[in-house]
């Protein structure tokens, strides 16, 4: 059978996998962003007339809106659109950003996104625009736009969409709406999503980008559903200072809006009309205090307020705190306390810089523990362990403390100044499982399918082995913990080991790549570490530091999984007795696959690489590392780094050798002159796998270079 | 308009199909050519032919998906085109066995059109298996014939990432073919 067969069998395949990894088209130099369509509901065939409260309450399960604060119905847009399709397939696509998307950053200009049409009566002054407006408001978005779009018909030329957001007011310079309460923000009319071909497409004709997050102020129109449109469109919108637009290449170019959204046609009076909006902005926003320290009374409880959140109103006590909303008489605890804890203290401080103050507590229980509650955004933080954590202001500023149990005093108490990255999300925390540590066992993992691991850390080697296939890993330091946890949120989850061993510890991660075929020792941090599991989570905790104890994260993840110099220059993962087998993965970046000799200089400038009369030399100083016999054919790979060079090449005798050069501390040179898979076909620009059999276990999957035939 | 407005309009011979399908697949089309032809010209050809081949199919055959329907007589069509240009850039020895071999009789060519039935059915019971990040980075690649950047991209993952993935695949599907009876 050929590779053409099965190429052309492919086209046969299952409708299904063609459509779900069908690409996004470009549509003649207009790049869409694909607005995906979000599970068919039955909604919206008119604005909803309803009473506040069951408006308000009913809205917020269709939309998610989490803080049920408002007095305006919130009903969608009943925009001229719906009129325009069948009612029976009304539905809303909600606009997601791509991971590829992501990327797309760009400050707002200073001034108004607006431009010059001859057929709009635009205002020539803040006054103007003022009085005909019903509402001006500063406001944040909380949702990503929607797009109401006629499912039965997929948006192609000559049909019609229109986009929406739900904005919660910050600050109110005319109208009759208070802080907090969410809004519609709409288009005033439906729009032509020509070009689509089958895909929603996001255009920014006469509406803001409208992410969450993003900061805008609006003069707004109360359209008859409840819902508003900026005044004059363009001219009714604002973006505040220091806000983002994601939409915007670094390039500056937006691929969406090119057509329709340019800053270089101004609308009259722009920049005095932004002016002026800025400074009556800056007399009505609400000054949140700075950090507040709210006194608990011993026997009884009192009652506060915060400006941020005008809609609740927080009782406290010894026994914990409650948030009182408004018009729904709800009352929350905001934390969660166990019997016989009390809370100690309660600080507002605004500890992410949003505005909107945090709850910050000391509950005393068995230990002092610190939990923060983000009210603004529904987020908890908390920090607890072995020892106390509690909190206490100095000078205004609110600081963390952490003392040993042992010496409960606060003068020898470390602190520092408290801030969300000293402190555990709650409720983010991840699926944890203990490995049950038998003595002397064989066990599989259901997630490391093809793995056995065998454990003696009850006796005192304290080893831990993993076999994969014919390979084996073992640790070089006596484990004590084992914990299995999803650390990246892949999906899979990864073990990650203590070693302690000479009051030095260590944490080796072994997780799979993204392939999701091989292992791979990840391989955190040498020296003075460990990880610990607290209520659920695992967290890592810094070389004699009680305070730097942190949640692991993606990002963090990423940095020392991909730190291959350390990967390659040391013993990652510690092999144990001599003869057992490691296994590296090399894989090079692309952009660093070699296309000439030029290429494969090291950093260290003391080597010499050279191919003459076919052949390769390799020197450092006037030391030779290689001088190979006349070569048919070289081939050559780099890391991105540049402190490891592959070279693969076919004698004339027809054999294939192998040279490797790592540069590592002692700029090692390691040559391998067996090739286990001595069918290999070296091609150009073709990833290849090679197996050495020098008892290093080296793999090496990578796209060669042709440098020589 | 409305995939299934398209199919009826097919059904009916209205030529206004053509025009409705062109105009909405345009792009869609011109991507899968143009990644297996690498000439936009010549993938202008493969949507004008694959257009055609619609209108000749349908009816009898009654897409429930038209775009991928049409997505693969595309990469037939592109497929073969490509195939003549390689002829055309190989000697007369290889034209001359590629004609003798046109020879092959009607049975013969009923057997491969099974084969490459069975061979499509494992391929697919193999990409049933895997996850869906990985199958669409296969299909993005073998299929739509995407660069493994372009692939990679869309995946979120880096180049290197998607190449190792991409090989491994690859070998599991020579086992997975082998497995069941290919001779691979």
């Amino acid at each position: 059978m050929r590779t053409d067969d099965i190429f052309e069998a492919m086209t046969d395949i299952d409708d299904r996998f063609i459509e779900a990894a069908r690409p996004i088209e470009q549509y003649d130099g207009f790049q869409p962003v694909v607005i995906r369509p979000a599970p068919r509901r039955a909604l919206w065939k008119t604005a909803i007339p309803a009473a506040a409260f069951v408006a308000v309450v009913a809205a917020a399960g269709v939309f998610g809106v989490k803080y049920l604060r408002g007095r305006i119905e919130i009903a969608p847009p009943a925009a001229s659109i719906s009129n325009s399709i069948a009612s029976d397939y009304p539905e809303e696509a909600k606009f997601i950003v791509d991971s590829d998307v992501k990327s797309l950053i760009w400050g707002y200009p200073s001034g108004s996104p607006s431009w010059f049409d001859d057929h709009v009566d635009y205002a020539n002054s803040y006054e103007e625009l003022a009085k005909r407006s019903d509402i001006i408001v500063s406001g944040t978005f909380i949702d990503d736009i929607h797009q109401l779009q006629d499912s039965n018909k997929i948006v192609v030329a000559d049909d019609e969409c229109a986009m929406y957001n739900k904005l919660e007011i910050d600050s109110v310079i005319k109208g009759d709406l208070s802080r907090g309460e969410v809004i519609i923000i709409h288009q005033d009319s439906s729009i032509n999503a020509s070009n689509g071909e089958g895909k929603l497409i996001f255009v920014l004709d006469q509406l803001s980008p409208m992410f969450k997050g993003d900061k805008w102020v609006y003069f707004l129109k109360l359209e008859d559903d409840g819902t508003f449109t900026p005044v004059n469109g363009p001219q009714g919108r604002y973006p505040l200072p220091n806000s983002t637009n994601r939409l915007v290449t670094s390039d500056g170019i937006n691929p969406n809006v090119d057509e329709y959204f340019t800053y270089e046609n101004d609308a009259p009076a722009r920049d005095e009309i932004y002016e002026e909006l800025l400074k009556k902005l800056s007399d009505v926003e609400i000054k949140v205090p700075g950090l507040e320290r709210i006194e608990i009374p011993e026997t009884s409880f009192t009652t506060f307020e915060m400006p941020e959140f005008p809609f609740a109103k927080f009782n406290v006590s010894k026994l914990g705190v409650s948030a009182n909303i408004e018009e729904i008489l709800e009352i929350t605890d905001i934390f969660k306390m166990k019997d016989g804890e009390t809370l100690e203290n309660l600080y507002l401080a605004d500890l992410n810089g949003d505005g909107k103050r945090e709850l910050c507590v000391t509950i005393s229980g068995e230990k002092k523990r610190v939990e923060v509650r983000d009210y603004g955004n529904d987020a908890r933080y908390a920090v607890s362990g072995e020892d106390d954590y509690f909190l206490a202001d100095e000078d205004g500023v609110l600081m963390l403390y952490y003392t040993k149990r042992e010496r409960p005093d606060t003068a020898a108490a470390d602190h520092q100044e408290l801030t969300l990255d000293l402190l555990i999300p709650v409720g983010a925390s991840l699926p944890l499982w203990e490995v049950p540590l038998l003595g002397n066992a064989t066990f599989t993992l259901p997630d490391f399918e093809g793995i056995e691991f065998e454990t003696d850390v009850n006796s005192k080697r304290k080893r831990f082995i993993m076999y994969w296939g014919e390979h084996r890993f073992a640790w070089s330091g006596p484990v004590n913990e084992v914990y299995v946890c999803d650390l990246d949120g892949d999906g899979q989850r990864e073990i990650i080991t203590n070693s302690l061993f000479v009051d030095d510890g260590c944490i080796h991660v072994y997780g799979f790549m993204n392939s999701g075929e091989l292992g791979e020792v990840k391989y955190i941090e040498n020296g003075g570490c460990r990880v610990v599991e607290t209520d659920g989570t695992l967290k890592y905790k810094a070389a004699n530091s009680g305070m730097k104890d942190i949640n692991y994260s993606k990002s963090d993840l990423k940095r020392v999984f991909t730190d291959r110099r350390s990967m390659w220059g040391g013993t990652p993962f510690g092999l144990g007795d001599p003869g057992d087998y490691g296994y590296y993965e090399f894989v090079p970046d692309d952009e660093h696959s070699v296309t000439s000799l030029n290429d494969l200089s090291p950093s260290d400038d003391n080597y010499s690489i050279s191919i003459e009369n076919g052949t390769l030399s390799v020197s450092r100083g006037s030391e030779t590392l290689l001088k190979t016999g006349k070569l048919e054919e070289l081939y050559g790979v780099t890391d991105a780094e540049k402190n490891c060079l592959l070279f693969v090449y076919r004698s004339e005798s027809g054999g294939i050798d192998a040279f490797i050069l790592t540069e590592n501390n002692s700029s090692k040179l390691v040559h391998i002159d067996d090739i286990v898979d001595n069918n290999v076909v070296l091609t150009d620009h073709r990833d290849v796998s090679i197996d050495f059999k020098d008892g290093r276990g080296v793999s090496l999957i990578g796209i060669l270079s042709r440098i020589y035939k | 308009m409305d995939d299934r407005e398209i199919v009826w309009l097919f059904l009916a011979r209205d030529e206004a199909a053509i025009k409705a399908a062109g105009e909405k697949y345009r792009s869609y089309l011109m991507k899968i050519a143009e990644n297996i032809t690498g000439s936009r010209e010549d993938a202008e050809e493969c949507l004008n032919d694959a257009l055609l081949k619609a209108w000749e199919t349908i009816p009898p055959m009654q897409p429930e998906m038209l775009s991928t329907y049409l997505g693969k007589l595309t990469r037939n069509l592109a497929i073969n085109r490509r195939r003549q240009l390689d002829r055309a850039k190989r000697g007369s020895a290889d034209v001359a066995f590629e004609e003798l071999s046109g020879m092959i009789s009607a049975k013969e060519t009923a057997d491969a059109e099974l084969d490459r039935k069975a061979l499509a059915e494992a391929i697919n019971s193999f990409l049933a298996k895997l996850s869906e990040r990985k199958r669409s980075l296969f299909v993005r690649r073998y299929w739509y014939c995407e660069s493994v950047k372009d692939a990679a991209a869309a995946e979120g993952m880096t180049e290197s990432a998607a190449s190792v993935t991409l090989h491994r695949l690859r070998d599991k599907l020579r086992d997975h073919l082998r497995k069941r009876g290919f001779d691979i």
